[in-house]
């Protein structure tokens, strides 16, 4: 039996079964170690893959991205331009995900270690944010606001990002003080 | 929370467990496993990043704690993980508690085969642990393998104290001379190399290099220290040497059999330096003791070991040079006792001591470039310097001088008859000399001088062999060198044909000369200076040069002809004597016997003959007295066997001997010279060189300014001696005086605003 002939079934948490070639399963990290670290004799007859922590939807779009990139190279190199067919299949799967749709297969991406999609991803939710306001932003992903009357007051006059650094090394400088003063364990690996 | 990690660890651990106790792992139980540990991460990244940066007010939600937090929570997953297979891999070890050596060895690889997989699968389960487990910004280390890492430095911490002491006892054993189990050493080199496979090569330091090569290696110098002073004390120089090859074949055998391929180098390097390094004071002492002993074998050994450390053969050389010229200078040393002035022996003892030491280098010392050189510069040294040469009042003229005779001799007609391949030999030889002489140019004067002898006199051996030794000097020294040896060589050519031409035309023209003649015309400057004779010919004499002025002057227009009777010959046939002897004399000689055809009482005086032939007395008295030597003239005023003297009376009679005898019909009268004679053309000779070496340097430093414009006094000087020392060892001194005198006549002058620059003036 070839490589591509051979199909893998997934079960989903919703119950659904869906079917991935080994190609395109070989798109996930975590599926490939998985498959060689509990080897199958009999892959026809053997029970589906349990993929219990995305649903079916999910699923289904992962498989089809990975199924469309199967026959690319896994290159370590994220700088890759695909040709214009697959840059339309991209378009097509991911045009009608919203903000939650997006988390959702990213998340999905993550955890089967699907590289190339999580990149994909995350450059389009880094373009949903760029150049945005934080309020805006907050819109877009649907994020408590969990600042005080007073900051938001100080964001909106003056410019955010400096602001925001200036904070942020304060902090940083009463941390370092903090530590020296009282040696914290710091955890060594 | 649903994924702390005291929720998930029972779970993990009884996976753990199922790992090591090599109990299969479905794939819904992996993908759950995979799942929590994925889980316990992203969330406790979770939990911190999104109040983290964005909210500046928090002290508890700053930067450093997110780095601290998420490595806190997610570090305590990892350092159970870290716990349980400490415990359960030293566990597992245990088991070999009680094994030795071979069975030791075994079951370690077994264990380690297992780990090795059981890792791969703990790997793929703790996967996330690798990714996240890290500073942001520093790059991911695998973890897991870190881990691996951490279980491998304990295997080989054990393997290291239980039995790698008996692996190196083998290697003992079997350098003692005993056979041992070559595959066991074999197989536990591989697991080394094994345990250090990784995505970087860089692990095979690690464990290989640093725990079995490097104490291999500290083994073996010990071992071979010891051997190596052991085997002196008992034996001799050469044995070790014997002993030192033997030695690193084998263990270039040892190494290429079960040791890893890169051990070869530090292996090689620890036997050299142990056997050779430390001892090369032994080499060195023993290796002019075998030159004097030519025990080329040992010889060749020698520069193999020694040529293996460096600056090993550096002493060598030098002690080949030192050698050599002692050995030169000796054999010249035996000859000066017996013949000081001999060609022939003197180079026949050069080429004995030169071809020996040639044939040594290149059969011991595979010619190598640093030997070749000691023996060029040992030779230049005994042939330029030595007992000869002392004699001869350290002269730089002496060894061009005999060079140069000794190719006379070769070239000259003789009674031995040289074949074409021996005579090629020969001049090789000369070659292979001269490239040592110091002065080539007095060789220059010398040879260019006999050659126009030879050539003049007709007396070359062979026409081919001449042309050889030109095309051989002009390799040697360049055109420039060989320019007038060349031009000599033509205008013998041409004359010959000058010569056929000239009887041709007498023929056509009807003029009876009544006598062969044949005549060399010689360019001026392309021959050696010889001494003008003047006297009036014989009358048969004159009117063929005559006959030959015109015709020469028909064919060429505007050339001036000057004749040299000095080296002109002739043959004259006598009937005076009880036989029919024919004489060869130099023209003068014949002139002067002609005076005899007409002479009173046959008896001339010296006035008379001054008068007849117009030759002033200096030029006479040599050639009278050359006859009287010879026995054709007999004088009452100078005694038998004594030479004339320029200050003999001009009243004094030379009357012709009318019982003249000689063993042959044809006499040669050209053969004897007078002392005097011989004793002014060397100074002569002499004089000439050092004319032709000022003119020489003062070329070469006007050439050198002409470029450079400007140079500094120090830098001329070493330029110059650069220069000429392909002719000659200039004299600093002199070559000092041609820059004066150059700027004596406006070459060059001082720079005015530099000390000690000159600067040419154009």
């Amino acid at each position: 039996m070839t490589d591509s002939a051979v199909i893998y079934k997934v079960k989903t948490i919703d119950g659904e079964v869906l079917e991935i070639s080994k190609r395109a399963a070989d798109r996930s990290a975590t599926l490939i170690e998985m498959l060689r670290n509990c080897p199958v004799d009999d892959v026809e007859n053997m029970d589906p893959i349990v993929l219990d922590r995305a649903k079916g939807t999910i699923v289904k779009m992962i498989i089809q991205w990975c199924e469309d990139h199967k026959y690319q190279p896994i290159l370590k190199d994220d700088k890759v331009e695909h040709c214009e067919e697959i840059k339309n299949q991209e378009k097509e799967l991911l045009k009608d995900l919203d903000g939650d749709g997006l988390y959702d297969l990213f998340e999905a991406a993550n955890w089967l270690d699907v590289r190339c999609l999580r990149q994909k991803i995350a450059k389009i939710l880094a373009a949903m944010i760029s150049g945005k306001k934080h309020t805006e932003i907050r819109t877009i992903w649907q994020l408590e606001n969990d600042f005080t009357a007073e900051e938001e007051a100080q964001f909106s006059t003056e410019d955010a990002w400096n602001v925001l650094v200036e904070e942020m090394t304060k902090r940083e400088a009463e941390k370092v003080t903090e530590n020296v003063a009282t040696p914290s364990a710091s955890t060594s690996n | 929370m649903q994924y702390e990690v005291e929720t998930i660890w029972p779970d993990l651990e009884s996976g753990l467990d199922d790992i090591f106790g090599e109990r299969r792992i479905e794939q819904k139980r992996y993908m759950t496993l995979y799942t929590h540990v994925y889980n316990h991460c992203i969330n406790s990244i979770k939990s911190l990043v999104n109040p983290a940066i964005l909210a500046p007010k928090s002290g508890r939600n700053s930067i450093n704690d997110y780095r601290n937090g998420s490595l806190f929570s997610g570090s305590e997953l990892y350092q159970r993980l870290k716990n349980y297979l400490e415990r359960t891999v030293t566990e597992a070890l245990q088991e070999g508690n009680e094994k030795h050596d071979e069975e030791l060895f075994r079951f370690y690889v077994d264990k380690w085969k297992q780990f090795c997989f059981y890792f791969k699968v703990i790997d793929g389960i703790f996967d996330c642990l690798n990714k996240h487990l890290c500073e942001p910004g520093v790059e991911v280390n695998r973890d897991s393998k870190r881990v691996l890492f951490y279980v491998k430095t304990l295997l080989l911490r054990e393997l290291d104290a239980r039995f790698m002491q008996g692996v190196m006892d083998l290697i003992r054993q079997e350098r003692d001379g005993q056979t041992i189990d070559r595959s066991f050493i074999r197989a536990v080199v591989e697991f080394y190399v094994d345990l250090g496979i990784d995505e970087n090569s860089r692990s095979l330091e690690r464990f290989y290099r640093q725990k079995f090569e490097k104490r291999f290696l500290g083994e073996t110098e010990n071992y071979y220290t010891t051997e190596a002073d052991d085997f002196l004390q008992q034996n001799s120089f050469t044995e070790y040497m014997k002993k030192i090859e033997k030695r690193l074949n084998e263990e270039a055998e040892r190494c290429n059999f079960y040791l890893h391929a890169t051990t070869l180098q530090p292996l090689s390097q620890i036997c050299e330096t142990v056997f050779i390094q430390r001892k090369i004071e032994l080499f060195q002492r023993d290796f002019g003791p075998l030159l004097e002993q030519e025990r080329d074998d040992d010889l060749a050994r020698i520069y193999q070991l020694c040529g293996r450390i460096e600056q090993g053969l550096e002493e060598l050389k030098l002690a080949l040079e030192r050698h050599i010229t002692r050995q030169g200078q000796n054999a010249i040393d035996e000859i000066a006792k017996k013949s000081p002035n001999d060609p022939r022996e003197f180079m026949r003892g050069i080429l004995e001591v030169h071809m020996r030491y040639k044939g040594l280098v290149s059969k011991s010392f595979r010619d190598e470039a640093g030997f070749k050189e000691a023996l060029d510069k040992a030779s230049s040294h005994f042939i330029n310097k030595n007992a000869i040469t002392k004699i001869a009042g350290n002269s730089s003229s002496k060894v061009p001088e005999l060079i140069a005779r000794y190719c006379d001799l070769l070239l000259r007609k003789s009674k031995d008859n040289i074949g074409e391949a021996e005579m090629e030999e020969q001049l090789q030889n000369v070659i292979a000399v001269f490239k040592y002489i110091e002065d080539k140019d007095v060789f220059q004067q010398f040879y260019t001088k006999m050659l126009s002898k030879r050539l003049i006199g007709g007396l070359s051996a062979s026409d081919t062999a001449e042309s050889q030794m030109i095309s051989k000097l002009k390799q040697m020294c360049g055109i420039e060198y060989t320019n007038k040896l060349q031009r000599m060589f033509t205008d013998t050519e041409l004359s010959k044909n000058i010569t056929e031409n000239f009887r041709k035309n007498c023929q056509e023209k009807d003029i009876a000369l009544g006598l062969d003649f044949a005549i060399m015309v010689l360019g001026y400057s392309s021959w050696p200076s010889m001494p003008q004779l003047q006297m009036q010919m014989p009358l048969k004499l004159s009117e063929t040069i005559e006959h030959f002025k015109n015709y020469y002057n028909t064919q060429h227009n505007g050339r001036k002809l000057s004749w040299i009777y000095s080296q002109s010959r002739g043959e004259l046939s006598s009937t005076g004597f009880q036989k029919k002897y024919g004489f060869q004399a130099w023209t003068a000689q014949m002139a002067v016997l002609m005076l005899y055809n007409e002479a009173p009482k046959q008896a001339l005086n010296l006035k008379e003959m001054m008068l007849q032939l117009n030759m002033p007395k200096d030029q006479l008295v040599p050639v009278v007295g050359s006859l009287l030597k010879n026995d054709l003239l007999k004088c009452g005023d100078v005694a038998a066997g004594t030479e004339v003297e320029n200050e003999i009376a001009d009243t004094a009679v030379f009357a012709l001997n009318p019982n003249f005898q000689s063993k042959k019909i044809k006499v040669d009268l050209t053969r004897t010279q007078m002392r005097s004679e011989v004793k002014k053309e060397a100074e002569k000779d002499k004089q000439y060189i050092e004319e032709d070496r000022r003119l020489v340097t003062e070329a070469c430093i006007v050439r050198i300014m002409k470029t450079r414009k400007r140079l500094a006094h120090n830098e001329l000087i070493s330029e110059v001696l650069q220069q000429l020392s392909t002719r000659f060892t200039p004299n600093v001194m002199k070559v000092r005086t041609s820059i004066e005198g150059l700027m004596e006549r406006l070459f060059l002058k001082r720079a005015e605003d530099a000390m000690n620059v000159y600067e040419y003036i154009a």
